[in-house]
């Protein structure tokens, strides 16, 4: 790191509340310390320049995703990200697509939720819960696709990366499409192939993907989105063709072969 | 379900009541009729995913089969006019310009669901672009552009060479010495990219591709069609040229 950067800081304003309020540029400059992060710089900036500035931390270590923004146009996690890895004048906005809370904070929360709603993000079974009965196995690698599936923090940063998502609103997204598969992969689901069509197999589910895979290269966490999506279309694809097949569960690929991309 | 305006989003409502908005004016769901929720899933966007990777293949095989037969060129002029003779007298030309229209004009109603048709798409679709700065993103864009200036190319590069069969080395020489080798330069370079760029995307959106390995791939491939067509470009107008 060059030494006695002085960082220059262009930074989205806009209160959607107020009628007087104007979306806007302001600027805001800081001596750079050893090891800051977005973080450190923003909290600087509301405790010495600007009180009023609105944006989101929880964690400060990439686990509960709400400091997703665009740092010089990309979605990037507010918190691992450091200065150093940045120029000297660098632009941040809010992350697009969601609703504007204020200046750089959105609410992704209630998308996330409406989305886990459409994917009916929960095991579908028939099987009647008994507290005693010990819990039915799994193989190491079942369990471990879906550990690997379920790591979605839900920042946003795929959505905010996707040009499907852009052009169209009611897409379900790359982290939604991600919901489905985590649950195709779950072996105590009982929804059919037929049924997951239902849900994912329109233009507004997998086969509005277009498949530059924004998502998989944004994604904080790294989720395998290359093999996932394409594990979804052939499937979908599959099913939209011959809706009656239901043995989704012997065509699952094993953990090894999905994770690869 | 979710409203256009992103800002206030909706309760789920129960399945039968399911209505896809659609507002992208290039889609079109079944599922905008909330009775056919009731009697069975809408198929047909599985069917016309699939077949919009068809028709790309299939054009691109066309163009494969084209560009080996203009490379008999390579050979002398006798040897291109006798293929095309071959060609037309056992009406195999005909079979291919049919195949070609058929899947041309199905890749264009195919390929435009995936076009943003709205001006407000078009408009946040450049502005993503720009911004986000990602390579297989720009791709996409650029496949929309070039795939629309092909649309014109094409209709005028059958024109022209339909109009006035039968095909002949000379023919083909004179046109490309006199007026049509800037013609044929863009055209060969839009071709290319096009058909390489949409192979590259259908053999990783389903998946027969690692990313890592697709793109060495389509270098090679895509040096190994520029320096072909080059060298037909050449011969032919050496062949004009000579006239
Ligand atoms: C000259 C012959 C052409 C060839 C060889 C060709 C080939 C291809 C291929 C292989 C794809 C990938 C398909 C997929 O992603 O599933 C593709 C995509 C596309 N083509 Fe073409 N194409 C041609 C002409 C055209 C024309 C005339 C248009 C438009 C008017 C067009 C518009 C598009 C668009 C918009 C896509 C992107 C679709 C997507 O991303 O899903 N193409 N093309
Ligand atoms: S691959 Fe699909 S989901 Fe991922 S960014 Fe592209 S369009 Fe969105
Ligand atoms: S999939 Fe990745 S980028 Fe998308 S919301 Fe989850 S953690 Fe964020
Ligand atoms: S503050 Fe929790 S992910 Fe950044």
């Amino acid at each position: 790191m060059a030494k006695d950067r002085k960082l220059v800081f262009h930074i989205f304003r806009h209160n959607p509340n107020d009628p007087d309020s104007k979306p806007r540029l302001q600027d805001f400059s800081l001596e750079e310390t050893p090891r800051m992060t977005l973080f450190t710089a923003l909290t600087r900036i509301r405790e010495e320049l600007d009180p009023s500035l609105q944006f989101d931390f929880v964690c400060r270590s990439a686990i509960c995703g709400s400091c997703a923004m665009l740092v010089n146009g990309r979605p990037r996690l507010a918190c691992r990200t450091r200065t150093a890895e940045l120029p000297e004048r660098m632009t941040l906005l809010p992350l697009p697509f969601f609703r504007l809370v204020g200046d750089l904070s959105v609410d992704t929360g209630s998308w996330f939720r409406e989305v886990g709603l459409r994917v009916e993000s929960w095991i579908h079974t028939t099987q009647p819960f008994d507290p005693q009965a010990q819990e039915e196995r799994m193989s190491n690698d079942q369990a471990q696709l879906i550990y690997e599936l379920d790591r979605c923090i839900e920042c946003g940063c795929c959505v905010a990366a996707c040009a499907a998502a852009q052009m169209n609103s009611s897409y379900l997204g790359p982290s939604g499409l991600m919901r489905m598969a985590r649950f195709l992969a779950d072996p105590r689901d009982q929804r059919t192939n037929a049924a997951v069509f239902e849900v994912i197999g329109t233009e507004d589910g997998v086969f509005g993907c277009v498949g530059f895979l924004a998502c998989d290269d944004y994604c904080p966490k790294g989720l395998p989105f290359a093999a996932q999506l394409a594990y979804l279309r052939r499937k979908m694809a599959l099913t939209g063709l011959r809706p009656s097949q239901n043995d989704r569960r012997a065509a699952v690929a094993p953990f090894s072969a999905q994770k690869s991309h | 379900m979710m409203p256009v305006d992103a800002g206030s989003h909706s309760q789920p409502q129960p399945r039968a009541a399911r209505i896809s908005s659609v507002d992208s004016g290039a889609q079109w769901s079944a599922r905008a009729k909330p009775w056919t929720a009731l009697v069975r899933p809408a198929r047909a966007p599985a069917f016309l995913e699939m077949a919009l990777s068809v028709s790309g293949l299939g054009l691109a095989a066309f163009m494969v089969m084209h560009l080996g037969l203009l490379f008999s060129v390579l050979l002398g002029t006798t040897t291109m006019n006798t293929l095309a003779g071959f060609l037309e007298r056992y009406y195999l030309l005909q079979v291919g310009v049919a195949f070609l229209l058929i899947f041309f004009v199905s890749h264009v109603f195919l390929s435009a669901r995936k076009t943003p048709a709205r001006f407000g798409q078009q408009l946040a679709l450049v502005r993503h672009i720009r911004s986000l700065k990602h390579l297989d993103t720009w791709t996409w864009g650029f496949q929309i552009v070039s795939g629309v200036a092909l649309l014109a190319v094409v209709a005028i590069h059958l024109w022209v060479v339909l109009t006035d069969l039968p095909i002949q080395a000379d023919k083909s020489g004179a046109r490309v010495y006199q007026l049509y080798l800037w013609f044929y330069v863009p055209f060969l370079v839009l071709a290319e990219s096009h058909l390489s760029i949409g192979v590259y995307r259908v053999a990783v959106k389903w998946g027969l591709l690692s990313r890592r390995l697709a793109h060495p791939i389509l270098l090679v491939w895509t040096a190994l069609v520029l320096s072909l067509g080059a060298a037909i470009l050449v011969t032919l107008y050496r062949v004009g040229g000579r006239l």
